[in-house]
C-alpha cells in the first residue's frame, strides 16, 4: 500500500445556518484518480476551498506526505504542490496565455520580465498538451471556453502540482474535447499525480475513477473502490437520502386540466435545446436537474431576460408575439429570481418602497404618490405574507432572507399574477421560513395561480409540486407525476439515466 | 481555424499604431488646407500644451488599468505645484522642491488608494473627494493668488527654456512615457499591477496581494502628478492654485483614447501618450478653422464617447465571432 500523498482528517466547516462539512475525512494517493460525488450543496466545492486556501476549515486537520499543513491562502496552498482547475476560471482576459500561466510567480532576466522566456516554456506545456494551435502569445479573451480551461490545466501543470483538483472540468467540452481531457488525466496519473475529480457525470466517474467517495450534506457517506461490479445505482445511493427537514402542507387543490402556459421549442446555443414546458392552472410544476443543467437559464431565455435561438410562448392558448419581461409581465407572468438580494430587491432601500417599486399606479393619484394609499396598500401586503418584523421603513437588508423572499413575492402579488415562476425560492432560508413559503404557494394556487418552481432539493420538490419535470444537458429528459415521486429515480433522471421511455 | 481579417478591429487592436496614422493624417491635412498650422511656433505649442497631459495621463494609466479611476490628479497636480513653489521661495533649492511636491502628490495618491482598498469605498467617490479637498487647499495655503518666482529657477528652464531647439517641456514627454512604458510592460511588478485590474481574483489566488498593489498604482500616479506640477510651475511660470482646468478630464480621455480599458487589466502608456497628443491636436484644428474654442471641451467629449463605443462594440462582435 502507497502512502498517501493528502490526507485531510475530520474536517468541519460551518456558515452561517449552515453546517457545509461535518467531520469529513478524505484521501488520496500517489498516481490515483479519486472522484468526489454529491449533489448541489453536498460540500463538494467547500471542501475544494480549503484545500485551496480560499477558505479555512473551522475543525479537523490536512496532512501532505503526512506532514500536518496550515493552508492560509492560495499561495500556500501552490507551494504546497495543490493545483486545482475550479469551474469558474480565474484568467485574466486582457493578459496573453503565457502571462496568465506564469502569473505570480513570473519569470525574470535582468530585473525585467522575461516575457520570451515565459512565452517559450509555456508553449512547451501546450505543445506536450497537444495544443500545437495555438500560441502562448494569444490574449486569453480570443479564447473559446474549453481552450481556457486547457490554460488553467496548464497552470496546475506548470508548477509541478502533485495534487491536481478538477471540478466539473468536462460540464463546458465537447465530446473530443473531453477524450483529450481524459488522455491528459491519464498522463498525469501515469507521473504519479494524485487527482480529484469531482463531477456530476456518473459515466466519467465510473470509466476513471480508482476510487469514489460520496458527500451529502456535509457528510461523507461512503469512500469505495471502483471496479467492473459497482453500477451507477450504487453511486446515486451514495448521493441521495437527504434528511426531510421541512413540512410541507398537504396540497389543498387540483391541478385542472386547462393550460395555462405554454413554452415550445426553446433552444439556445449549447445551453439548452427544445424545451417544452406545459403548466396547468392551479399547478405546481418542479424543475429540477443539477447546477449547469440549464434550468435558471432556460427559465430566464422565456421570460426574455436572456435570448433564444428558437422558441414560442403561448399564454390561455394565444401566441404571445414579442418575448420580453414588460410583456410577459402584462400577460400576468413573473419571475422571481434566483439572485434575491441582486436581482430581486433593492437591498440598501426601506421594504415598503421595495413593495411599492413596480406598483407606483397603485398608490399614486394624478402621477403623484398619494401616502395614505400607500401606506394601506404597504399594510395589506405585510398583513397577506405577514412579514416579520412588521416595521415596512426598514431596510430590506436587515430582513432575514425568508422575510426577503416574501418582499419579493408580495410585491409581484400586487400585479395580480397568474403565473408564478420561482427560481430556488427557499435557498438560504431556515426551516420556519421555508414552511411559510410552501404555504403560501399552496394558498396562491388555491386562489387560481399556477406556479413553476426550480429547486436543486429534491426533497423539497417531493414535497410540494404536483409535478417534476427534470433537466439534464439542457434538455427536459424526464417527466414524474406526483404518485411516481421517488428520490432514486429522480436523481437517476439528474444524472442522464431515463427512468420513462421518451 | 483561421480568422477572417478584419482591418477595422485590427486598427482597434493595434492603438497606438491607428492614434498615430489618424494624428499624422489630420496633420497632413490642416497642413494643406490652413495657413498657419504647419509653423514651428504652433507645432511646438500643440506639444507644449499636450505635456502636462501626458504626463498625468502615464501615471493615470497605471490607475485605470489596475482596475480604479482618479478624478483627483489635476488638482493633486494643482496643491503639489503651489507648495513646490513655496518651498522654493523659501528654500531657492529646486531639487527640494520637486522632491517635496513630488512626495506631498505620491502621499495623496496613495491616500486615495488606502481609502479604496483598505475601507472599500468607491473610488469615484474618494478621488472626487480628493480632488476638492486637494484644490481647496491650494487655495488655502495660497489664500487664491499665484505664487512667483525667479527665473532663475530650475523650473523656469524647465517651463520656458529650449534644449538642442526643442522646448525641455517637450522632450520630457518622451522621457516620462519611456519610464511609464518601462515599469508597466517590462517589469513584474507592472504586469501584476495590470493583473489586479484584469481579474482581481485570478490575482490574489496567484498569490498576489491585491490591496496592495492597488494602492501602489494610486501611488505612481501620484508621483507622475508630482513632477508634472513641476511642469507646470514652469510652464506658467507660477505656482497658480487654480490652473487644474480640464487637464484632469483630458488626462483620463486620452488614457482611454488610447486603449486602457475602464475595466482595467489592458492599456499601454504609450497609447496614452499618443491620446494625449490627439486631443491636443484636435483643439488646435478647431483653432485652425476658427471654430469657437467653446467648442473644444465639446468636442472632446464626443471623441472619448465615440471611441468607447467603438470599443464595445468591436468587442461584442468579437466575441460573437467567437461561438
Amino acid at each position: 500500500m502507497t502512502e498517501n500523498i493528502l490526507e485531510m482528517k475530520n474536517i468541519s466547516k460551518s456558515f452561517p445556518g449552515v453546517k457545509a462539512l461535518d467531520q469529513v475525512s478524505f484521501d488520496l494517493r500517489p498516481g490515483e484518480i479519486h472522484a468526489l460525488i454529491g449533489e448541489n450543496g453536498a460540500g463538494k466545492s467547500t471542501l475544494i476551498k480549503c484545500l485551496g486556501g480560499q477558505q479555512m476549515q473551522d475543525e479537523g486537520d490536512i496532512y501532505i506526505d503526512g506532514k500536518k499543513v496550515e493552508i492560509t491562502n492560495a499561495k500556500v496552498s501552490r507551494d504546497y504542490g495543490i493545483g486545482i482547475i475550479y469551474q469558474e476560471f480565474n484568467l485574466v482576459p486582457a493578459f496573453t496565455i503565457a502571462e496568465n500561466i506564469y502569473l505570480g510567480r513570473e519569470y525574470k532576466k535582468n530585473g525585467m520580465i522575461d516575457r520570451a522566456g515565459m512565452i517559450r516554456d509555456a508553449d512547451e506545456i501546450l505543445n506536450s498538451l497537444g495544443q500545437e494551435n495555438i500560441s502562448a502569445n494569444t490574449p486569453v479573451f480570443k479564447l473559446s471556453t474549453s481552450q481556457q480551461q486547457m490554460i488553467e490545466i496548464c497552470k496546475a501543470i506548470s508548477t509541478n502540482s502533485r495534487i491536481v483538483v478538477f471540478d466539473e472540468p468536462t460540464a463546458v467540452l465537447t465530446q473530443k474535447e473531453t477524450e483529450l481531457l481524459f488522455q491528459i488525466i491519464a498522463r498525469l496519473k501515469e507521473q504519479g499525480v494524485g487527482i480529484i475529480y469531482i463531477t456530476h457525470r456518473l459515466d466519467e466517474v465510473l470509466q476513471l475513477s480508482d476510487r469514489i467517495t460520496g458527500l451529502r450534506d456535509g457528510v461523507v457517506t461512503r469512500t469505495i473502490n471502483n471496479g467492473p461490479d459497482v453500477t451507477k445505482d450504487d453511486l446515486v445511493a451514495m448521493m441521495v437520502g437527504r434528511k426531510l427537514d421541512a413540512y410541507y402542507p398537504a396540497r389543498t387543490v387540483e391541478p385542472s386540466d386547462e393550460v395555462i402556459f405554454e413554452a415550445r421549442n426553446f433552444s439556445y446555443r449549447r445551453i439548452f435545446s427544445d424545451v417544452n414546458i406545459k403548466l396547468h392552472k392551479s399547478e405546481i410544476l418542479g424543475v429540477c436537474g443539477l447546477v449547469g443543467a440549464g434550468r435558471t437559464e432556460t427559465m430566464k431565455s422565456i421570460f426574455g431576460v436572456l435570448p433564444h435561438d428558437s422558441g414560442e410562448v403561448f399564454i390561455d392558448g394565444k401566441k404571445v408575439e414579442h418575448i420580453s419581461p414588460h410583456e410577459l409581465i402584462k400577460h400576468g407572468m413573473v419571475l422571481l429570481p434566483e439572485d434575491r438580494k441582486n436581482e430581486g430587491l433593492s437591498l440598501m432601500q426601506t421594504a415598503a418602497i421595495n413593495l411599492c417599486i413596480p406598483n407606483f399606479d397603485q398608490i399614486s393619484k394624478r402621477g403623484l404618490v398619494d401616502s395614505r394609499l400607500r401606506s394601506k396598500f404597504v399594510d395589506k401586503f405585510f398583513n397577506l405574507l405577514s412579514v416579520r418584523p412588521p416595521l415596512p421603513n426598514r431596510l430590506a437588508i436587515n430582513f432575514s432572507g425568508g422575510n426577503q423572499q416574501k418582499l419579493i413575492i408580495a410585491k409581484w402579488l400586487a400585479r395580480n399574477p397568474r403565473i408564478l415562476v420561482m427560481d430556488e425560492p427557499t435557498r438560504g432560508i431556515d426551516v420556519n421560513a421555508k414552511a411559510e413559503i410552501y404555504n403560501i404557494m399552496n394558498e396562491l394556487t388555491e386562489q387560481g395561480m399556477s406556479i413553476i418552481m426550480i429547486s436543486s432539493e429534491m426533497a423539497e420538490l417531493m414535497g410540494v409540486c404536483d409535478r417534476i419535470m427534470v433537466m439534464y444537458e439542457g434538455r427536459f429528459i424526464d417527466e414524474f407525476t406526483r404518485d411516481e415521486f421517488d428520490e432514486q429515480n429522480l436523481a437517476r433522471a439528474q444524472s442522464g439515466i431515463r427512468v420513462h421511455a421518451s | 481555424m483561421k480568422k477572417k481579417f478584419n482591418l477595422f478591429t485590427w486598427l482597434l487592436d493595434k492603438r497606438e499604431l491607428s492614434l498615430t496614422l489618424l494624428i499624422l493624417a489630420m496633420a497632413v491635412i490642416l497642413s494643406f488646407t490652413t495657413d498657419t498650422f504647419a509653423t514651428r511656433d504652433n507645432i511646438f505649442n500643440i506639444f507644449k500644451q499636450a505635456a502636462i497631459t501626458a504626463v498625468l495621463a502615464c501615471g493615470l494609466t497605471f490607475i485605470i488599468s489596475g482596475g480604479g479611476i482618479d478624478l483627483s490628479v489635476a488638482n493633486n497636480m494643482c496643491l503639489a505645484s503651489v507648495v513646490l513653489c513655496m518651498v522654493y521661495n523659501a528654500t531657492q533649492s529646486d531639487i527640494l522642491a520637486l522632491l517635496v511636491g513630488v512626495v506631498l502628490a505620491a502621499t495623496v495618491g496613495a491616500l486615495n488608494g488606502v481609502l479604496v482598498t483598505k475601507l472599500g469605498l468607491p473610488p469615484f467617490i474618494v478621488t472626487l473627494g480628493m480632488s476638492n479637498i486637494a484644490s481647496g487647499l491650494a487655495l488655502v495655503v495660497t489664500k487664491g493668488y499665484p505664487i512667483n518666482f525667479s527665473n532663475k529657477s530650475l523650473m523656469f528652464t524647465v517651463g520656458q527654456k529650449s534644449l538642442f531647439g526643442i522646448p525641455i517641456l517637450i522632450l520630457l514627454i518622451p522621457f516620462f512615457t519611456l519610464i511609464g512604458q518601462f515599469v508597466l510592460r517590462k517589469t513584474v511588478l507592472g504586469n501584476r499591477l495590470q493583473a489586479c485590474g484584469g481579474n482581481p481574483v485570478a490575482a490574489s489566488l496567484s498569490g498576489l496581494n491585491v490591496a496592495n498593489l492597488k494602492i501602489l498604482t494610486y501611488t505612481i500616479g501620484g508621483i507622475f502628478a508630482g513632477f508634472a506640477a513641476f511642469m507646470l510651475a514652469g510652464r506658467i511660470n507660477s505656482g497658480n492654485p487654480s490652473a487644474a482646468g480640464t487637464v484632469g478630464m483630458d488626462a483620463i480621455c486620452a488614457v482611454v483614447v488610447g486603449g486602457t480599458s475602464m475595466a482595467g487589466g489592458g492599456g499601454t502608456v504609450v497609447g496614452a501618450m499618443v491620446g494625449a497628443i490627439l486631443m491636443q491636436l484636435i483643439k488646435n484644428a478647431l483653432i485652425q478653422y476658427e471654430v469657437s474654442m467653446y467648442w473644444q471641451t465639446a468636442v472632446i467629449g464626443i471623441v472619448l464617447v465615440c471611441v468607447c463605443a467603438l470599443d464595445l462594440v468591436t468587442r461584442k462582435a468579437g466575441e460573437a465571432g467567437q461561438k
